[in-house]
Order: structure tokens, then sequence, then C-alpha cells
């Protein structure tokens, strides 16, 4: 877990992003400038709608990449670089081959089979017409064993409770082979187990293939514990980046939560402990 | 399913009040396919067949063709099972349209003026629907409700100008003409539309089929499937345009003959899966079998009556619908994203 270093590439420039989604005067992002590295996994912490999932939004490329007519100047500024390319100019599918988003709450809307669903990560992949390949049926079947889903392979993906429906969106993105795995809280909803095992996964995905991973987190303890950084927005803002270590002190969590917490240090690990709501 | 399909034509051309003979058919079909030199059908037969009974039954299986894989593709576009093939409007446009046509007595101009009305005023209202929800849209709203409301406001502005061309319809008959089209009948079939169809019905299911798998993914919603490379707002405009034109020619044919396109998919994907590689054939030669057999019965049930195909769709339609509800939980039905 050691903190990038300068040799390391960046792989997503965001530069005074700035988003609003309706006519008020309410930045959901506000003039954001982040650099992420290849090789790293960023937490992105905050408290509710600090706009972390705005900014998961915006580095998939599914926001409105303009104002909107009607608005002056609403809608989004600033820019988003995939490897110093524009990320809006990319056409979808060829940022899909790149970056797997999974969003906060991913539905499926008929009740397709696990393992169709996980199949539709090789989609960016597949021509129109091009077949089945061996490399997509191994793809999907690596999947499913990360996540342990074979069993649920031939499941309807309706019938699943919402842990195991979580594990299936995540083995969808994982099926999708990308180099950058955007995740909006892939621990809610999840038991203690599942929520270690996913963690853990990504960041054996980032040690040994190379993966780059940014995950909104609402567990600070997690940032400590799995991120090589972590960011932290309020308010559309952000307020500080860099090692979690480093970044996550009683201060910042006092100005930026209104959280009185403790850090402690155990067998190692560094914890974060909220003791009063109101300091 | 195919032989089920070549099974109830060989039924439709069989039944009716002269009844033809299973042989002369067989014979017949030999030697259309080029197996037997001659068939030995009385000449007053190979009339009513080739004059009347082949030309209406080749109508009801591509029209229940093109309704089965139209409401097929709507449900995957809206995520929706509960959506058809007129949910933007393409129906009361094109009733409209034809009620027009009738009404201000141009349907004396041809054979073509009340199809080609129809065809007319179904696009202009799918056009409108997607112009004004288009425009309405919002960052938060997802835009096939938006689609969803708009059909529905227009659909009734629509059909208040079909009622009301019916009402100020000065000769009784030409309300009564409005009255019946809208009802639905494969009993315009002629040989010189048929070739249109089959044309528009080859085009629009190749096309389709070929974004099956697009359609699947769809299912995410419009973000969800945005990550996995697809683009909503295209594929949603590509799909609809398609399934307006495959729609508009069936109704421009038949007038709006309801259910078949509701039913079939939603039947289908209960017992083939959700999978629009298979559904939507499935979908295509379900709609033609259902519609085939529905035509058939119209005509025979209560000689010498003829009842109205739609009514009988409807009839059949709408109980095996409410059972499908009662037999089964319907299983979430979401609006698309919440963002």
């Amino acid at each position: 877990m050691s903190p990038p270093t300068l040799q390391r590439r960046v792989r997503l420039r965001v530069e005074k992003l700035s988003v609003s989604y309706g006519q008020e005067e309410t930045w959901a992002l506000d003039d954001l400038s982040l650099e992420i590295y290849e090789r790293e996994f960023l937490a992105v912490v905050g408290p509710n709608g600090s706009g972390k999932s705005t900014l998961l939004r915006a580095l998939s490329g599914v926001l409105p990449p303009r104002a909107r007519a009607g608005g002056e100047g609403r809608g989004r500024g600033g820019a988003i670089y995939l490897d110093f390319r524009r990320l809006e100019e990319l056409p979808p599918r060829e940022v899909a081959r790149v970056i797997a988003a999974v969003e906060q709450e991913p539905h499926v809307g008929f009740d397709f089979a696990v393992r169709e669903v996980v199949e539709w990560g090789r989609h960016p992949h597949r021509g129109r017409l091009s077949p089945w390949t061996a490399h997509d049926e191994e793809a999907v079947r690596r999947a499913l064993s990360l996540f342990r889903l074979e069993e649920l392979a031939e499941r309807s993906i309706t019938e699943l409770s919402g842990g195991e429906r979580r594990r299936v969106f995540l083995a969808m993105a994982l099926a999708q082979e990308p180099q950058i795995l955007l995740l909006d809280e892939p621990t809610a909803h999840l038991d203690l187990r599942y929520q270690l095992e996913i963690l853990e996964l990504v960041r054996r995905l980032v040690n040994e293939e190379g993966l780059t991973a940014v995950a909104a987190l609402h567990d600070l303890n997690a940032a400590l514990r799995y991120a090589d950084r972590v960011a932290v927005l309020a308010r559309g803002r952000l307020v500080a980046c860099g090692p979690p270590r480093e970044v996550l002190t009683p201060e910042l969590v006092c100005q930026v939560w209104g959280v009185k917490a403790e850090v402690l240090a155990h067998n190692g690990y560094t914890f974060v402990l909220p003791v009063v709501s109101s300091p | 399913m195919g032989g089920l399909l070549v099974a109830a034509l060989g039924l439709a051309v069989a039944l009716g009040p002269v009844p033809i003979p299973p042989r002369e058919l067989l014979g017949y079909g030999a030697q259309k396919l080029g197996l037997s030199p001659g068939a030995e059908i009385p000449p007053a037969h190979l009339v009513i067949l080739e004059g009347v009974r082949l030309p209406r039954a080749l109508a009801a299986a591509l029209v229940g063709a093109s309704l089965g894989v139209s409401g097929a593709v709507m449900q995957g576009i809206f995520r929706n099972p509960l959506a058809s093939p007129y949910v933007l409007g393409l129906a009361s446009g094109a009733g409209a349209g034809a009620a027009l046509v009738i009404a201000l007595g141009l349907s004396a101009g041809g054979p073509l003026a009340l199809p080609l009305g129809a065809l007319l005023g179904g696009t202009a209202a799918v056009a409108l629907v997607y112009g004004i929800a288009r425009a309405s849209r919002r960052p938060g709203m997802p835009g096939t409700l938006t689609l969803i409301l708009a059909g529905i406001a227009l659909s009734a502005l629509f059909s208040a100008l079909t009622s009301l061309s019916i009402v100020l319809s000065s000769e009784p008959l030409k309300a009564q003409t409005i009255v019946f089209w809208l009802m639905g009948s494969l009993g315009r079939a002629r040989w010189d539309l048929l070739p249109v169809l089959a044309a528009a019905v080859v085009v629009g299911l190749g096309s389709l089929f070929l974004f099956a798998r697009d359609l699947n993914v769809l299912s995410l919603g419009e973000e969800g499937a945005r990550h996995r490379g697809v683009r909503p707002e295209r594929l949603e405009k590509l799909l609809l345009g398609v399934v307006t034109l495959l729609t508009g020619a069936a109704v421009a044919l038949a007038g709006t003959i309801g259910f078949v396109g509701l039913i079939t998919p939603h039947a289908l994907r209960l017992v083939l899966g959700p999978d629009h590689r298979v559904l939507l054939p499935a979908s295509a030669l379900g709609g033609a079998l259902f519609l085939l057999l529905a035509d058939t019965a119209a005509r025979t049930a209560l000689p010498p009556l003829e009842l109205p195909v739609g009514v009988l769709t409807a009839l059949c339609g709408a109980p095996f619908f409410l059972y499908l509800l009662l037999r089964r939980p319907v299983f979430p039905i979401r609006g698309g994203d919440t963002r």
C-alpha cells in the first residue's frame, strides 16, 4: 500500500469540474480538480450530499457534457480527461472497454438470470454480429467465481437478496475487464463479511493486476485500511486529498462531518472512532 | 412454433362458409412449392382460396407478427411489461387520421387513401409525442417516463378528435365506417397491399433482431446501459422509429387491433424468459399465430355474422392478461432510472 510515486501515470484528470442538476444556485460539484493515478485505490469520502456520487458519475462519462438550454451556465463546466483525451468526446463503447462503473443502486428491469447479467459486461467488447468467444466465456466464469456466484448463476436476479444482487453487478463490472473500476458505495447493504471480501478483492486486483479503483465509501475505517489515497468532499468541494492516515485527522472529521472523533492505532491498524455527534 | 403457424394458416384458409377440404389444400400447397404438377381443386374453391382467404390469412399473420414484435420492443425500451405498440399514441393518431379521411370524404379518392391517412396520423402522433417528451426532458427525470406521459396526453387528444369527427359526420354511414374501422378488421386485406407489409415485416424484424442484445443491456436503465457502452437515446430513437413503421403499416392495413402486442410478448416472456434474442422472433411468430387464430374464429364463430377481430382479441386477451397477473406476482415495475 505504497503512496503513488511520481512515475505513475495519470489515468483520469478532473479539471475545475462544476456540475449542477437543477436551476438553483447549488452546485453538486464546485470547481473540483483531481488526478487519479494508474494502479491506485482512491477512496472518495464525505457526508451525504457532498458530491461523491456526482463525481463518480462524471468520471464514468454519463453526466450531460454541456450546460443545458434554458439555464445560464448550468450543467457542467470544466473537463475530465481519460489518458489526456476529453472523456465526453470518446464513444461510450470505447470508454466502457476501459472504465467499468457500478452505480449506487443498480437494477435490472426484467427477471434475467444472473449469468445473463454478468455476460452484459462483455457487451462493449463484442461487435453486433460477433460470436461469443472463449475469452468472453472465461471472463464471465472468472467474474462469477471471484464473487462466488457459480451456485446462483442460473437463478433469476429478481429472486436474490440485496447483497447477492450487489455482487452480481460487481461481477458484471469485472467481466468487463476494465482498467479502471468506479464503485459507488460498493459495500452498502452488504453484511460484514462481504464488505471485507469485496474491498479485499478490489485491493488485490489493484496490487496484482494493475487495476485502478475509485470507490465512494461511507466507512472511514475501510478507507483507512484499503485505500492508497482518500479524497474528502464537502458541499461539492475537494477539502483534502492524500494518504488516509495523513488526511483523516480528528480536526478534519470534525470540520467536515461535524462529529467529534478520536483516531486510534491498534495492532498496526488505524481507526476513526466517532465519539459524539455535536462537539 | 413455425409448424404451428403453418397449421394455423391451413386452418384459416380451410374454414369458412364454404369449407375447403384438407386434401385440396395439400395439393394446392404442393403445386405452389413445385412438388406436384397439377392440383385437383375445383375452380370455385380456387377463387375463394386465392381471392379471399389466402390474402386475408397472410395479412393476419403479417399484422400479428408486426404487433407482436413491436410490443416486445416497446416493453423492452420502457422496461415495463405493460407497454404496448400503441404507448406513444400511434393507435389514436392513426384512428384520428382514418376518421378524418372518412369524415372529409377523401376515401373516395382511391383504396390507398384510408391506409395512407392512418399511417400519416399514426406517425404524426408518435413524432409529436417524441418531440414533446424531448423538449420537456429534465435532468432528474427518466426519458422514458416523459415519453409515456406525453403519449397518454396526446392519445386522449387524438381520441377526442376522432370522437368529434364521428359526432360531426353529417351522414350516419360515415360515422359507422369510422367506428367499424376503429374496431380493426382484416377484411380489407388485398394482394396489392401485402408486399408492402411483408417488406416492412422482413426489414423491421431483421433490423430489430440486430439490436436484441442492446435491448437486453438496456434493462439496466439508461445509466447502467451507458456504462456498458450503449448509447440509450440513440438506441431508443432507432428502435422507436422501426417499431412506428412496422405498427404503422399494420394499422394502416387492418385498423387498430388491441392486445396482440401487449399479451403476446408478455406471455412469451413468462415462458421463454426475457432474453430479447429469443423473445423478439418468438413474439413475431406468436403474434402471427394469435391473430391468425383470432381472425379465423372471428369469421366463423357466429355465421353469417363476422365479428371485428379487434373485439375478439380484446375478448380473449383481457381475461388472459388478468389471469397472468393473478397467477404470478408481477415483478416490480420500475420507471427506469431513479435519477
